[in-house]
């Protein structure tokens, strides 16, 4: 695994892949539907009414496809920079509570809607997904605030802030869990475990007008985080602006990780356990990892959603399998793994 | 140093004993106070004992209890996850009623000696065994026996006055996010709502499903091409405005023949989705919801 | 082409009534080996942050070849002046050469890409360093003395014309502390200038061609050669201990011990 002779083969070797991902999981649901038929009714050109087949592949497949493909490449991301970035290699955005504020701000827009205070509709937008971006927003802006310094952000104050914040929002779930109806908590705990079943483009758009420019922005900093994950001192000896690098990364990633959640839900473990995979294969240097974190992220969990269409007879929720196929398999990783390579 | 670790540690250990002695004297102060009158918790289960004549005899209900009117009034005691046992100690009832088993509760009756009764109802058949163990545990069989003949006597007459119409292909959903179309939740055959759904004429496009409640796959949905939504949103305010958003949602699946021919109605009534003795009623309600000209009760 | 490094009177404080330098002159110049040398809290780590640009001082300034440091991009000022920190603790795992190529980080091109000539600078530094046949070990496996050097090597590989390190022998043992000793007067006399912070005043007086010794208030108490710094008086002035100095019996330079408690009161 040297720098000098290991080419970034594998980013268009894993794009192909992606794309075969891509194709095999409009083909596989719920429903057995043959492209054939498919085919068919593409040619005849009949009205979305008469053509079932072509509207499931088109209205459903397609967008949840895109969807766990925009997700997952773009919580994959966001984990690895901020393991470059707090320089440990349990950070990643859910570290630091945002999937737990955006979870106490879809609850609190359950509760609010059913007690009619709020529409459930707010700026053509579901008022659960508008409360959850806020709330994890809010979450990942208060923490930077508490921990940044004027000096230097302090990725141990970061973890703490964060690691509180969630367990305040946990609280916080508790209770608004506490007051809701119970026949309503069904409802309230599907939405813990997330779901890329979008039906139709608008939430697609939604997320990768969210996802790209910020994955684009996250991506050109590579080479910063080689430097700042070697050394904090001697990236800011080599001309990284190591306070601009924390703020832009930890915003940046923060607002791409809160429009995944509010859109998906909090997915768990992707922003976790696919930067490890891949740096077991790639090594650290991220002009490498990152971009090969998007594909394998947005690859893993595409799988996943298809085993999620699969597994029972309705719909299973994608966070469970994410940990359920990522858990086992990440503990494998540890286990083959020599302790040395995290340091 | 040790010595002042170990004073500690008793001390600590004295606190915590006498913390647990007037612990246990809080509970047991009732057991001065002659018991008497039931508590029931469970919307269904409160509105049973009042449908049997006995509505007097409850001195407290559940929190999310509201039917019949006069329950209101009544103390509540928490709800099915959270039974408020202290207050449920100060009123000292000589028994308790509740819908389905609950760990806290039963330990609590067992340590107080107090009579407890869960009854499961989530089905026209247990429905029908539960008035009948209410009516043999508060002494009122005959009511009991009344009272079911009655719902089994609606029942029959809403089967009859369906049996001339078509039965249109239903999709039930108990429950989504408002707003979009992600999450659908539904019931299989084996549920209590699908049964009634039955009654009333329609077909559960979900029938066949061997779970009772689970989420939809919305490819399943467009394939079984259901011709009535029913959208249970039971106890929610619900205005013109908000029916509308609600009803707007479904657009995102335009080729269902329910969405095009707008078929989508909204169950808002509190006891929508409640096993109880008002089970006839909400058959009515969506019979009239499935065939417009149906002819109404006498 | 000859630099000239200097710091112009720079006063320093962290937080208020704390001061960490006071009216410090200190010049780093190509083709010498400076040592920076002081007891612990006199300010030189924090002079040396001064001197690299990474610390701007409240008062005075640090001028490069005539033009404030300050007027200088990050990158650029990394191009002219190499930093070794005190403490390298990276997070992930990477190999030996990849090290060596985080050094070509000033001079790499759009998105950090490095061409066939970066990888050419890297090689010919770990050879440099004495630590090519390293190359695909993993950093974090490293001895202490080689991932010194691995170090040096990387930040060698940034084209420095100066080269300021913050205590690289403070976790080595004698031999390897020679080692890198013997590397970096190699580097001055190949034309580097070379800016060490130290606490070993032996080591400063055998190698160094300038000391600058900071005093416990935290400005300079003596500056220029070693035979000159290291005096008695002065050494014990600044650390306020007695301190003895005599003659190195191999190399013929000044020898600093401590004196012990007992004996000072004598």
């Amino acid at each position: 695994m040297t720098t000098g002779n290991v080419r970034p083969l594998g980013i268009p070797v894993l794009a192909a892949l992606c794309c075969v991902i891509l194709v095999i999981s409009v083909f596989i649901g719920r429903e057995a539907i043959s492209p054939a038929q498919a085919w068919r009714e593409w040619r005849a050109g009949a009205p979305s009414e008469e053509a079932p087949a072509l509207g499931i592949l088109l209205n459903q497949r397609l967008p949840r496809t895109l969807a766990a493909l925009l997700a997952g490449a773009g919580l994959a991301l966001a984990g690895c920079a901020f393991q470059a970035l707090l320089r440990n290699p349990l950070a990643t955005p859910y570290t630091l509570g945002v999937a737990s504020a955006g979870a106490l701000g879809a609850w609190s827009a359950f509760l609010l809607v059913d007690m009619g205070i709020i529409a459930g509709v707010l700026l053509r937008l579901p008022a659960v997904q508008v409360f959850a971006f806020l709330f994890a927003g809010a979450d990942m802006l208060l923490v930077y605030l508490l921990a940044a310094r004027r000096s230097r952000t302090s990725p141990a104050v970061l973890l703490l802030a964060g690691v509180t914040l969630g367990m305040l929002a946990n609280s916080g779930i508790m209770l608004t869990r506490y007051l809701a109806r119970p026949d309503r908590l069904v409802m309230m705990d599907r939405w813990l475990m997330g779901g890329v079943d979008v039906l139709g483009y608008k939430p697609v758009f939604t997320l990768a007008v969210g996802v790209i420019p910020c994955a684009l922005i996250l991506l050109a900093q590579a080479p910063h985080f080689d430097q700042i994950a070697f050394s904090t001192d001697l990236a800011a000896g080599r001309g990284v602006r190591v306070n601009r690098l924390q703020a832009v990364t930890f915003l940046v990633g923060s607002l791409m990780t809160a429009i995944i959640v509010s859109e998906v839900g909090p997915i768990g473990f992707v922003g976790l356990i696919v930067p490890h995979s891949v740096r077991a294969v790639t090594g650290s240097r991220h002009r490498l990892l990152m971009p090969v974190c998007v594909l394998a992220g947005g690859a893993f969990l595409c799988c996943c959603d298809i085993i999620a269409r699969r597994a029972m007879p309705g719909e299973t929720p994608i966070g469970i399998i994410t940990t359920l196929i990522g858990g086992p398999f990440f503990l494998y990783l540890l286990m083959r793994r020599k302790f040395t390579d995290w340091a | 140093m040790r010595d002042r670790f170990w004073h500690r540690v008793s001390g600590g250990g004295l606190i915590a004993v006498a913390a647990i002695l007037l612990a246990g004297c809080g509970s047991e102060w009732s057991g001065g106070k002659p018991r008497h009158g039931i508590i029931t918790m469970g919307p269904h289960v409160t509105e049973t004992v009042f449908a049997l004549g006995q509505g007097h005899r409850v001195i407290a209900v559940g929190s999310f209890d509201d039917y019949p009117p006069e329950v209101r009034q009544l103390p509540k005691v928490g709800g099915y996850i959270d039974p408020d046992l202290e207050k449920i100690a100060m009123l000292a009832p000589e028994r308790i009623i509740t819908g389905g088993r609950h760990l806290k509760m039963s330990q609590f009756a067992e340590m107080n000696n107090l009579p407890l009764l869960c009854v499961l109802m989530d089905s026209l058949e247990s429905i029908d065994d539960g008035i009948a163990q209410i009516g043999l545990e508060l002494h009122c069989v005959r009511a009991a026996d009344r009272l079911r003949a009655r719902i089994q006597r609606e029942i029959q007459e809403l089967r009859d006055a369906v049996a001339s119409f078509p039965r249109p292909k239903v999709l039930i959903i108990t429950g989504r996010q408002a707003g979009d179309l992600n999450t659908l939740n539904t019931v299989g055959g084996a549920s209590f709502l699908s049964e009634i759904v039955e009654i009333a004429g329609g077909q559960n496009i979900f029938q066949d499903a061997s779970q009772a409640y689970f989420e939809a796959s919305k490819e399943t949905v467009v394939l079984r091409a259901p011709e009535v939504i029913l959208e249970f949103r039971c106890g929610e305010p619900m205005t013109e405005s908000r029916m509308d958003a609600y009803f707007k949602d479904w657009q995102a699946l335009p080729m269902l023949p329910a969405v095009r021919t707008g078929r989508i109605f909204f169950i808002t009534e509190s006891h929508g989705m409640r096993p109880g003795p008002r089970v006839a009623e909400v058959g009515w309600i969506i019979a009239r919801l499935l065939h417009s000209d149906i002819q109404l009760p006498a | 082409m000859t630099h000239l490094l200097e710091a112009r009177s720079v006063s320093h404080t962290y937080a208020a009534d704390t001061p960490a330098l006071r009216n410090v002159c200190a010049p780093v110049r190509s083709g010498a080996l400076y040592g920076i040398v002081g007891p612990n809290g006199s300010g030189k780590s924090t002079l040396l942050r001064v001197l690299c640009g990474l610390l701007h001082p409240n008062e005075g300034e640090v001028i490069i070849d005539g033009q404030p440091l300050r007027r200088f991009g990050a990158r650029e000022r990394a191009r002219l002046i190499a930093y070794l920190p005190q403490a390298v603790n990276p997070a992930f795992s990477l190999t030996v050469f990849e090290v060596a190529c985080l050094g070509r980080f000033p001079h790499a091109g759009f998105m950090g890409a490095l061409g066939a000539a970066d990888f050419e600078v890297a090689r010919r530094c770990l050879r440099d360093t004495e630590t090519e046949s390293l190359r695909d070990r993993d950093f974090l496996t490293l001895s202490g003395g080689e991932r010194q050097r691995v170090l040096l090597a990387s930040i060698l590989a940034q084209e420095p014309q100066l080269i300021l390190l913050d205590e690289p022998t403070s976790s080595l043992d004698i031999h390897h502390e020679v080692e890198v000793f013997d590397l970096l007067r190699r580097l001055a006399e190949r034309g580097y200038g070379v800016c060490v912070v130290t606490h070993d005043l032996n080591m400063a007086a055998q190698y160094c061609h300038e000391l600058v010794l900071l005093g416990l208030d935290h400005a300079v108490a003596a500056s220029g050669p070693p035979a000159a710094v290291l005096s008695e008086a002065t050494l014990s002035a600044a650390y306020g201990a007695s301190i003895r100095v005599g003659t190195h019996p191999f190399a013929g330079t000044p020898f600093v011990s401590a004196a012990a408690g007992r004996e000072s009161a004598s």
